[in-house]
């Protein structure tokens, strides 16, 4: 007896319900692809606006003539450094660094530098106010130079031109020249976004405005000028934008906006808009609030580029394209 | 101590289900559902499908699975619950609730919840099934999965999902299936079994793609399919995993096979819930299954019409061929492609029809120049069709279909094979030109030539059983792709031409043809190799076309037979038509399919992969046809959503900022990065607006069939007789 129950009860364990039939070949699967792994996300990269627009390189600028020895030492933008540089650098975002502070040699109102490079060529420069440093000086050379200011505070001053942003804080100075300032390719799946954008921010009526213009490349060479736009109110509470309006006194440009992150322009919109300057914006929120100001020099220039680089870059229907 | 042994014994059967435990039936016609806490079976006739694990997780890639807690009959529902706890200590409740629902079918409503997670425990699916340990071998049924599997694995493309037999599993993502519902047949009996999943909607998030696990919970799509090892079982899969094909991205190490996985966070509050039918239908055949469980499931969801202003489309598409027409040195025509949104042109470069369309927009823009009295329109159009018919036909007949132009020398012909798909487009075409022309008192006694020689041709290189090849070599004669399967193709084009010329000839060749069809394409349930640039594989195209020549074929004939085989074509071809919503992917800015618009009317174009166009617009006309030959409404109701939904991506609004209102997009996606197009137009884009609009005008005088269906019955069907003994067009 003891026996018997003994086997039922050892047969009991073993009959389990039927299990779903899990192959062993599953277990390979989860093997190569069961790990978890992150959502598809977009890749940025930094480029030479020179180099993708143009195909060129070897445009140096020195800084402006602000009449400042120490100004006159330093490296001039578009400088590719080579590999006897002794420049020491920091890395700062994949083909982004920058160097440590070096100190001027000549007598200035600025102590040191701090230089900003993409693929090894100098594009910004960061300068710190010694202690012959007199902002309100150097804003005044800075207008002998740009002849007017973009923005004007005690915080920050912006100063623009077809070649520089100049921005002054209390006691550093950056400066960009513009045609070597990085784009930005974001690469989606299967979409490229190419943008050249002013390294400034647009504040106006204690609205922060993000406008960035862009080149939408798709396959085939595709190519499509767009802008994203965001406005956040005075909280730092984003308003949803219903229509940004580009306008130079001779054509005004009205978008509808549909989705904030792409706006597209047509081309013949932009030459029309980039043909004079300056350009002035407005933009309409959802509570009726209407934000307008005049789009600096260096916002311009953001424009300007992204149109100049459509027009070298785009197909032309009268010339097979080759890697159709 | 006896009793203690006892107690033992009743533990140990109680644990292995000797014991009969509580079971309750749901009965729906003549299928049954049984519900017991550790089996579900459901049954009809000789045909069983059943489960001893009626609730199925996978937690961190480990099966956990169980029985029901409680099961309780309550109003006509069956309620079952069921606690499982992880290896890890995560408990998982799930409540399931059976219902009947419509004849031989029952209801699941699903609902998981995570009442406790452990930190170990990083994600889970469940799963849902059903088996039929009968069914040995995948070969031993006949499958229907809209848009991917069509009876069985023949003419799939290597690597397409459902082509390989030795796999195992077959799941599919619903996300691709134009209504989320799979069903099989097995061989030797009269029933089918199917599994849907009711109110989907298949949310998903941009970037979520490739083979790897991806875990969010914003994904609320799931995947039905089948898996074959100890018998074959009908499965549904929640979030979608899929396998053991995918076209989410490439397997690592070159491997052919293997799981896209997607799964949900182990975390409290998550939403994983869905709604289920399955069960079984009469059937007489493989036919009748596609039949039954696409009506059923089509009048589940039953799609929305999203009306649009037809007159205005079309207005706004003549507007774009005349816009785009340029003649470069000699050689005019539209480009190869229009870039989006911004309107620019890519190549001109033409191909006769197919991608190209060129005789077709021809047709459309001088028969608009002549009805609105713009001479430029049919100079125009006029231009491009003489460019066709002096330069493109060889000696014997036989056309060159591809031309390139240039800004600096003459135009030349591209060593592009002549195929069936090709020539019919634009063949049709020039039979519109031509017989609207002639209406207008201008003849064009080449054009009809130029079509004459042509039908010759075919005539004379006619295979033995009446197939064409699918290609041929336009310099030799000699065919290329010796597929017959496009056959079908061509046989609209020879009936115009025999209406027009009552030349017996071409009456004979097509009947030859269409007999061959009848045999390969309608009764081996083929539709294959239309679109011509993809690798002659099953395909909507196909359908379409075979839809073409069989009622071309009925016009002339009466003969029910074929009036069967385009209904069946009609069904086939309906198949892949997206049916129900598929959202946009959540944060993606970057899709181009509007926002206004609906992917419901859009269609798969083939097997192999996803890509979907608006390509059934070219076919309304045919689906009304069907519905006033048959006066069932469910044509009816295909044609509207064809001709409304498919117009939905113009830009008829001015939202989408294209250069010109009547542009569209080519092809998207539904699945991977959904929206996102090739973001250029086809010429074939404009075409398949404008055809129909045309044949509608020809039988009725209006284009919109809202408007033609104010007309009453009776004329109709005096209008409609009229269209198909003369297929709208002139004697000679």
């Amino acid at each position: 007896m003891k026996h018997i129950v003994l086997i039922i009860l050892l047969c009991v364990v073993f009959i389990a319900p039927a299990q779903q039939p899990r192959l062993p070949v599953v277990d390979a699967y989860l093997e190569e692809t069961g790990g978890v792994v992150a959502g598809e996300r977009p890749d940025s990269v930094w480029v030479s606006f020179l180099e993708k627009t143009y195909g060129r390189t070897g445009l140096l600028l020195n800084f402006p003539e602000v009449d400042d020895r120490g100004t006159k030492e330093l490296i001039p933008f578009g400088f590719r450094l080579s590999e006897w540089s002794e420049i020491p650098l920091v890395p700062v975002h994949d083909n982004l660094c920058q160097s440590g502070r070096l100190p001027l040699f000549n007598r200035s109102m600025f102590s040191s530098v701090r230089y900003m490079l993409c693929d090894s060529t100098v594009y910004g420069v960061s300068l710190l106010g010694g202690e012959h440093w007199d902002r309100a000086r150097f804003i005044a050379r800075l207008k002998a130079y740009f002849k007017y200011a973009d923005m004007e505070s005690d915080t920050v001053s912006l100063f623009s031109d077809c070649d520089y942003l100049v921005k002054v804080g209390r006691n550093e100075v950056e400066a960009y020249a513009l045609l070597h300032y990085p784009g930005v390719a974001v690469s989606y799946p299967g979409v490229k976004l190419y943008g050249w954008n002013a390294p400034q921010r647009i504040d106006i009526d204690a609205h922060h405005v993000d406008l960035k213009f862009y080149v939408q490349e798709t396959k085939e060479n595709n190519l499509q000028i767009a802008f994203r736009c965001h406005v956040s109110d005075a909280n730092g509470a984003e308003r949803t934008v219903k229509e940004v309006c580009l306008s130079n006194g001779r054509v005004r440009v009205a978008c509808q906006v549909q989705s904030e992150e792409r706006v597209f322009l047509m081309p013949n919109q932009v030459k029309d808009l980039v043909e004079d300057n300056p350009v002035h914006l407005l933009i309409v929120s959802d509570n009726g609030q209407t934000i307008t100001c005049q789009m600096s020099y260096a916002q311009f220039m953001s424009l300007k580029m992204t149109y100049e680089y459509f027009r070298w870059n785009v197909t032309n229907y009268k010339v097979k394209y080759k890697n159709w | 101590m006896k009793n203690f042994i006892c107690l033992g014994i009743v533990w140990g059967i109680s644990v292995s289900g000797l014991v009969a435990n509580a079971s309750y039936s749901l009965v729906s016609d003549k299928a049954c559902l049984e519900i017991s806490d550790d089996r579900l079976s459901l049954s009809q006739s000789t045909v069983l499908y059943t489960t001893s694990q009626p609730v199925i997780l996978e937690v961190n890639g480990e099966t956990l699975s169980g029985r029901y807690k409680t099961v309780t009959p309550k109003d006509g529902q069956v309620i079952c619950s069921a606690k499982l706890t992880s290896q890890n200590g995560s408990v998982f409740e799930v409540e399931d609730i059976f219902s009947k629902d419509i004849a031989g079918h029952f209801l699941l409503d699903r609902e998981v919840s995570v009442v406790k997670a452990r930190r170990e425990d990083h994600y889970f699916n469940s799963y849902f099934g059903l088996c039929n340990t009968l069914v040995n071998k995948v070969e031993e049924n006949e499958y229907f999965v809209p848009g991917i599997w069509y009876k069985d694995n023949q003419c799939l493309r290597a690597g397409s999902l459902a082509s390989d037999y030795t796999d195992n599993y077959f799941y599919f993502r619903e996300d691709r299936l134009p209504l989320p519902v799979v069903s099989a047949k097995v061989q030797s009996t009269r029933l089918s079994v199917d599994l849907m999943h009711v109110g989907a909607n298949p949310v998903s998030f941009y970037g979520e793609n490739g083979v790897g696990r991806i875990v969010d919970e914003r994904m609320q799509f799931g995947s039905l399919g089948f898996v074959q090892a100890k018998g074959q079982s009908i499965m549904f899969v929640f979030p979608g995993i899929e396998g053991e094909k995918s076209y989410t991205g490439r397997f690592p190490h070159n491997r052919t096979k293997g799981f896209s996985y997607r799964s949900h966070p182990v975390k409290k509050g998550i939403e994983h819930a869905y709604q289920l039918r399955f069960g079984f239908n009469e059937v007489a055949d493989f036919p009748d299954m596609v039949d039954k469980v696409w009506e059923q499931s089509w009048n589940q969801y039953n799609p929305r019409v999203q009306k649009v202003d037809i007159d205005d489309a079309y207005r706004a598409s003549i507007e774009v061929l005349d816009a785009y027409l340029l003649n470069l040195n000699g050689a005019p025509g539209w480009p190869f492609s229009i870039y989006l949104p911004n309107g620019l042109a890519r190549a001109y470069n033409y191909q006769m029809g197919f991608i190209g369309f060129q005789l077709s927009n021809a047709y459309f823009l001088l028969r608009n120049g002549l009805e609105n009295n713009r001479e430029e329109y049919v100079e125009d159009g006029c231009s491009v069709i003489d460019f066709w018919v002096e330069n493109s036909q060889m000696e014997n007949g036989l056309l060159r279909t591809w031309a390139d132009a240039y800004v600096d020398r003459k135009h030349t012909w591209r060593d592009y094979e002549t195929s069936m798909r090709v020539t019919a487009g634009g063949m049709e075409g020039l039979m519109g030109a031509w017989s609207v022309m002639k209406k207008y008192g201008r003849e064009r006694p080449r054009w009809l030539q130029y079509c004459r020689r042509y039908a010759d041709w075919l005539g004379a290189n006619q295979n033995a059983d009446g197939s064409f090849y699918l290609s041929y070599d336009w310099k030799t004669g000699a065919p290329i792709r010796k597929s017959p399967y496009t056959t079908s193709n061509i046989i609209r084009f020879l009936i115009e031409l025999y209406v027009v010329t009552g030349d017996e000839d071409y009456f004979a060749t097509a009947m030859k043809a269409g007999e061959f069809c009848y045999r390969e394409v309608h009764e081996a349930y083929r539709y294959v190799g239309g679109v011509v640039d993809n690798p002659n594989v099953k395909d909507r195209e196909s359908g379409q076309l075979a839809i073409y020549a069989f009622l071309a074929l009925y016009d002339m004939t009466g003969d029910e037979k074929w009036k069967a085989a385009a209904l069946q074509a009609a069904r086939y071809t309906e198949t892949f038509m997206f049916s129900y919503q598929v959202p946009m992917s959540l944060g993606d800015y970057l899709t181009d399919f509007p926002p206004s618009a609906t992917v419901i009317g859009q269609t798969l174009i083939a097997t192999g992969h996803s890509g979907i166009d608006n390509g059934m617009a070219f076919s309304s006309f045919q689906y009304y046809r069907l519905y006033l030959l048959t006066g069932d409404k469910h044509w009816l109701d295909v044609a509207r959503v064809i001709q409304n939904n498919t117009l939905s991506i113009m830009d008829l609004q001015g939202r989408m900022g294209y250069k010109y209102r009547g542009l569209l997009t080519e092809c998207f996606n539904p699945q991977a990065n959904r929206g996102h197009s090739v973001r250029q137009q086809l010429p074939w884009n404009q075409a398949s607006i404008l055809e129909p609009m045309h044949r509608f005008k020809d039988a009725f005088g209006l284009i919109d069939i809202d408007e033609i269906e104010k007309l009453p019955m009776e004329e109709r069907q005096q209008r409609i007789k009229n269209y198909a003994e003369t297929q709208g067009l002139i004697r000679e």
